[in-house]
Formats: C-alpha cells, sequence, structure tokens
C-alpha cells in the first residue's frame, strides 16, 4: 500500500500534528476583547405566531452587558 | 484562593474561585485550550487530564483538588524529553489515522495513555472497555482502536529501551 497513489492511497494528514498535540483552534477557542456569548432562544410551540417579544428580564435589559 | 501545583512539569501558582472546574481553569485563566469542553456532564471524555498520573474528567474536578498536585495535559504529553518527538501515542494515532476533526482527540490520547501505562499488554477489548468514558462523532472507533494498540505497543518497546 505504501507507494499507492490517488484512490486507495493513506497519505499523512498535514493537520493531525495540531490536533494532536492540543494545538488545534475550534471555535469554543478562540477568545477576543469584548467578546459575548450567544444564546438561542427558541419557541416552543410548533407554527405559533409571534404577537409580542418580550426581551429578557427588565433587569437583564438594563444592564450594559447584554445585547440582543 | 491560591493553590499551587505542578502543571505539566512547571510549577504554577493560580488564584481561582473555589467553585472553578479544572476544565475553566485550564480553557479560560491558562489559555491552555487543548482541554476540550464537549460536554461538561462527564460523558465525553474530551476533556481527560492525568492528575497524579491518573486519568480524570477534567470537567468534574474542581480546582481546589489540584493543590499540591501533579497535573498532566494534553499540552504536556511529549516523546523522549528534549527529543522534540511526538508521544508514541500520538504518532501511533497519525500513523493509522485514529482521529478526523480531532476534537475527541485529547481525551482520547490522554485515557489510551493511561490504559497503556497501566497495562502493557492490553487486548482489544480492554482498549474498548477502558475507551467507554470517550466519546468520537467522527472515526466510528475502529481506527482509535488499532491506534491505541500500535501506540500501547510502542510504549512498551521504548521502555524496553
Ligand atoms: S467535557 Fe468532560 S466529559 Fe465531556
Ligand atoms: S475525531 Fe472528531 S470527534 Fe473524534
Amino acid at each position: 500500500m505504501g507507494n499507492v497513489i490517488g484512490i486507495g492511497a493513506a497519505p499523512k494528514r498535514k493537520e493531525d500534528q495540531r490536533f494532536l498535540t492540543g494545538r488545534g483552534n475550534y471555535v469554543s477557542d478562540i477568545k477576543r476583547p469584548g467578546m459575548a456569548a450567544g444564546v438561542f432562544v427558541r419557541s416552543p410551540h410548533g407554527h405559533a405566531v409571534l404577537r409580542l417579544a418580550r426581551y429578557p428580564a427588565a433587569g437583564a435589559s438594563r444592564t450594559p452587558r447584554v445585547f440582543r | 484562593m491560591q493553590i499551587s501545583f505542578t502543571l505539566n512539569g512547571r510549577p504554577t501558582t493560580v488564584d481561582v474561585e473555589p467553585a472553578t472546574l479544572v476544565a475553566e481553569l485550564l480553557r479560560e485563566q491558562l489559555n491552555l485550550t487543548g482541554t476540550h469542553i464537549g460536554c461538561d456532564t462527564s460523558q465525553c471524555g474530551a476533556c481527560v487530564v492525568h492528575l497524579d498520573g491518573l486519568p480524570v474528567k477534567s470537567c468534574t474536578l474542581l480546582a481546589p483538588a489540584l493543590d499540591g498536585a501533579t497535573l498532566l495535559t494534553i499540552e504536556g504529553l511529549q516523546g523522549a524529553p528534549g527529543s522534540n518527538l511526538m508521544h508514541p501515542m500520538q504518532e501511533a494515532f497519525r500513523e493509522h489515522h485514529g482521529l478526523q476533526c480531532g476534537f475527541c482527540t485529547p481525551g482520547m490520547l490522554m485515557t489510551a495513555v493511561a490504559l497503556a501505562a497501566e497495562k502493557p499488554d492490553l487486548t482489544e477489548a480492554e482498549v474498548r472497555h477502558g475507551l467507554e468514558g470517550n466519546i468520537c462523532r467522527c472515526t466510528g472507533y475502529q481506527n482509535i482502536v488499532v491506534s491505541v494498540m500500535a501506540g500501547a505497543a510502542a510504549m512498551n518497546a521504548a521502555k524496553g529501551e
């Protein structure tokens, strides 16, 4: 198998070294100054009509750290 | 509170909230993001590190438990000291395609190294049983098992030298 080229070949992957040594960079590994965390709130009802969207509790919305 | 421990061979002192998980401490405070959090509920094994030589899920360990202990993370796993080589288990995973996206890989490696260190002549059944706490969504495990068997054999051979 060693000298197979193309289909059937098992070449060494270039990305493996960093994954094997803990140096991959996954989305959750990225840190930026002032970074916010995203939260999805989904409707618990199928085919519901959205009449009024109330954003997080009044207290939370007054906090400058909560974006919406 | 202040805790002191040996991290990947280096004496380390940090200030932590006592309720901090070791996985968080490593990733957020010490910027060692090789230890992954796949579930945060002790199921996936992506966060496995060695505490005093034993594999533990760092998402289920509180930072104060580190005080005075020795911790090894994927960043500290290496071949013969000073050689710049990867650990034989890491080499085996590369050689035998024991990874795809690589997310589960640090935990797989830490678990595998501990397994092989504890029992040099691992059987395939023992490897499969030993990896029960590590979930991989990519590989289907076949190549991981092959890699661990090969890595364990290589660790043994290196010991004999
Ligand atoms: S993050 Fe620790 S077991 Fe999944
Ligand atoms: S290689 Fe992707 S989860 Fe295991």
